[in-house]
């Protein structure tokens, strides 16, 4: 019993100096089984836009990813989709009422910009297993194509900046499920009061990304 | 941004501006025509009576004739009629005649005889026994032509005999002669006082045109005494046979008959006019030479006109009294009960209005000249009129039978009401 002892504390003496290893080198914590750099992503997103009083706006959006790096990527977002008249605007515009607010329903936009994604991570689902994902803020600008919910009352071709923060889950080398929630911020002209209206488009999405094959992948 | 900021920022509202929404329903066709014939019975219409009887013989009598071969039998009758309804709404019309004089005087516009219906036995004969025997001035000094070979029940042939007045009239026909002061419009508004259960003041106040003075010709105890007359809902046609102008009592010289307008309006229904008299040339001047003054006809113009009636020239090239029958068998297309106005609760603001018709947007029309009456004309299109917060629609643009017309604006004066959200 005490030779045993004895040879694992030699054993334990025997170690190696490699150097030191300073707080600010220490980036990657796990193994990062899911790389993203050099590699191009093209999803399909169903979303809702549900922070609206007036409009409740299920929309569809098409994305491309190209990762620069882990961190850093260019990202296009092109969707559309239709305002429904919520219940509020219903009873408004009820005999009762009568009351028309002068709304605009998204129709479309087109988006570009760039993400950076500063987190990785892995999370364990009720001990069993393990999911890979990452965080991204997003910073996107470009145009958005609105319509007057009061008939015949114009539409609005609107410069548009969206920030935005997303997760993606990794559920296979080369499939992503994504979620975002994004602020698509209008400023657009309506015509029948002739006058620019600040307007935002809060939309969040869920979908499917298909990454391209990682450099050296089999 | 940071996701605080970012939650922060969802929650802000947008902001709309608030447009208020008119909603109509334009109404449904109508085939109730409920007509009121002004009959001329001065002593000046004595050319014209024998012409008039004939040819208002021959309107009824059509529509009698189309009514009684008309068959309601069973399923596919049902379906005939439906498609000749849809097809021609027009000539199927559902028409009921009350008669009256110009002679306000005397009649004060109440109906001589009852009113007669469609479907009603005998109704040519009704109709003509109100007109000929009580309304048309006969004078002992021109008498009819004689026809021995009349049987009482034959029907009017193409001239007025002394043997069909005899079988037709229970008393005498003659002595029916009116004032020589023909008041068509003032007999049409009594006529249309004694009809409703709570007639306009109006009716029972004395007259002041500011030259003569006139007692009233009505008291309370005649209301109702037209009872019958107006159904509801249906679209009143007011002829007026006369070989003069309008010389009603509360207007003196007057072109348009400004003082009646807004007593006639009182009874919140549409009427047309029809004018059966004397025509003007084109310097608003009778053309037939007579007594009747260029500005009496012109009234009865404006009237036709302006509620998109008829007027029908009674006399022919050679001012010789003409057949006017068939322009009578026009009169169905004259229901055009389609609303034009369509009032606004708020005031809007200027370039705010947007005006719907089933979905679809209608232009504004634009003036694009004025008529012989100083009115403007309007292209197709919508109009809004300041001086009672109203949309009007101006020709083809007018919507059709039971058309959805939504107006949006935006009100001057904010929401009229509070919301509840």
């Amino acid at each position: 019993m005490i030779p045993a002892l004895w040879s694992a504390a030699a054993s334990a003496a025997d170690t190696v100096d490699i150097g030191i290893i300073r707080d600010e080198e220490i980036t990657v914590v796990q193994k990062l089984l899911y790389p993203k750099a050099g590699r191009s992503e093209i999803g399909v997103h169903l979303g809702v836009m549900p922070f609206d009083a007036y409009l409740t706006t299920p929309n569809a959006q098409l994305t491309y990813d190209q990762h620069l790096s882990e961190r850093v990527g260019v990202s296009l977002a092109v969707g559309g989709g239709w305002g429904f008249k919520t219940q509020v605007y219903r009873t408004l515009e009820s005999p009762a009422y009568g009351v028309a607010p002068y709304a605009y329903r998204y129709l479309g936009s087109a988006l570009g910009g760039v993400e950076w994604s500063p987190v990785y991570g892995k999370l364990n689902w009720n001990g069993a297993r393990i999911s890979h994902f990452d965080l991204y803020l997003a910073g996107r600008a470009g145009l958005s194509i609105e319509s007057s919910v009061i008939p015949t009352g114009g539409l609005a071709f609107a410069p548009t900046l969206s920030p935005g923060i997303g997760a993606r889950v990794f559920t296979g080398d080369n499939l992503a499920l994504r979620v975002e929630l994004r602020d698509d911020l209008l400023l657009e002209y309506r015509s029948l009061v002739e006058s620019f209206a600040f307007k935002q488009n809060a939309n969040v999405t869920v979908g499917m990304t298909v990454l391209s094959k990682a450099k050296g992948a089999r | 941004m940071t996701p605080m900021l970012l939650a922060t920022t969802l929650l802000g509202c947008n902001r709309y501006d608030l447009f208020l929404i008119a909603g109509y329903q334009q109404e449904s066709f109508n085939n109730k025509a409920d007509v009121l014939f002004v009959i001329d019975n001065s002593d000046s219409m004595l050319p014209v009576s024998q012409s008039m009887a004939v040819n208002f013989a021959g309107f009824i009598g059509g529509i009698d004739e189309s009514e009684q071969a008309r068959s309601y039998e069973g399923l596919p009758d049902a379906v005939t009629n439906f498609v000749d309804y849809v097809q021609n709404r027009s000539a199927f019309v559902d028409y009921q005649f009350g008669i009256t004089t110009t002679d306000v005087p005397t009649e004060a516009g109440e109906l001589v005889g009852p009113v007669v219906k469609r479907g009603e036995d005998d109704v040519p004969n009704r109709f003509i026994e109100n007109l000929a025997c009580e309304a048309t001035c006969f004078d002992p000094s021109s008498p009819l032509p004689t026809d021995n070979g009349y049987n009482c029940g034959d029907p009017l042939g193409s001239f007025l005999t002394q043997q069909f007045m005899d079988c037709t009239c229970p008393s005498s026909y003659q002595g029916n002669c009116g004032a020589a002061k023909e008041e068509g419009v003032e007999a049409a508004f009594l006529a249309l006082c004694r009809a409703v259960p709570s007639p306009p003041e109006a009716c029972f106040a004395d007259v002041d045109n500011g030259y003569e003075q006139f007692p009233a010709q009505l008291d309370p105890s005649d209301t109702l005494t037209n009872e019958g007359l107006l159904r509801d809902g249906s679209n009143l046609i007011i002829v007026v046979v006369s070989d003069e102008g309008d010389g009603s009592r509360r207007q003196q010289t007057e072109d348009i008959p400004q003082n009646y307008l807004p007593l006639f309006e009182q009874f919140r229904r549409r009427m047309t006019w029809v004018y059966i008299g004397p025509d003007l040339d084109e310097e608003a001047h009778v053309r037939c030479p007579g007594t009747a003054t260029d500005w009496g006809v012109v009234r009865y113009n404006y009237l036709a006109y302006t509620s998109n009636g008829r007027t029908i020239d009674i006399f022919d090239e050679s001012c010789r009294v003409k057949d006017f029958e068939e322009t009578l068998s026009e009169l169905g297309e004259l229901l055009t009960n389609l609303l034009t106005e369509f009032p606004l609760k708020s005031v809007p603001i200027p370039g705010t209005l947007i005006v719907l018709v089933d979905g679809q947007q209608i232009d504004p029309a634009t003036v694009t000249g004025t008529d012989s009456f100083g009115l403007d004309v309007w292209s197709d299109g919508w109009s809004y009129r300041t001086a009672d917060n109203t949309v009007e629609f101006h020709g083809a643009a007018t919507p059709n039978y039971d058309a959805n017309v939504e107006v949006y604006y935006k009100p001057v004066d904010g929401m009229p009401r509070e919301l509840p959200f």
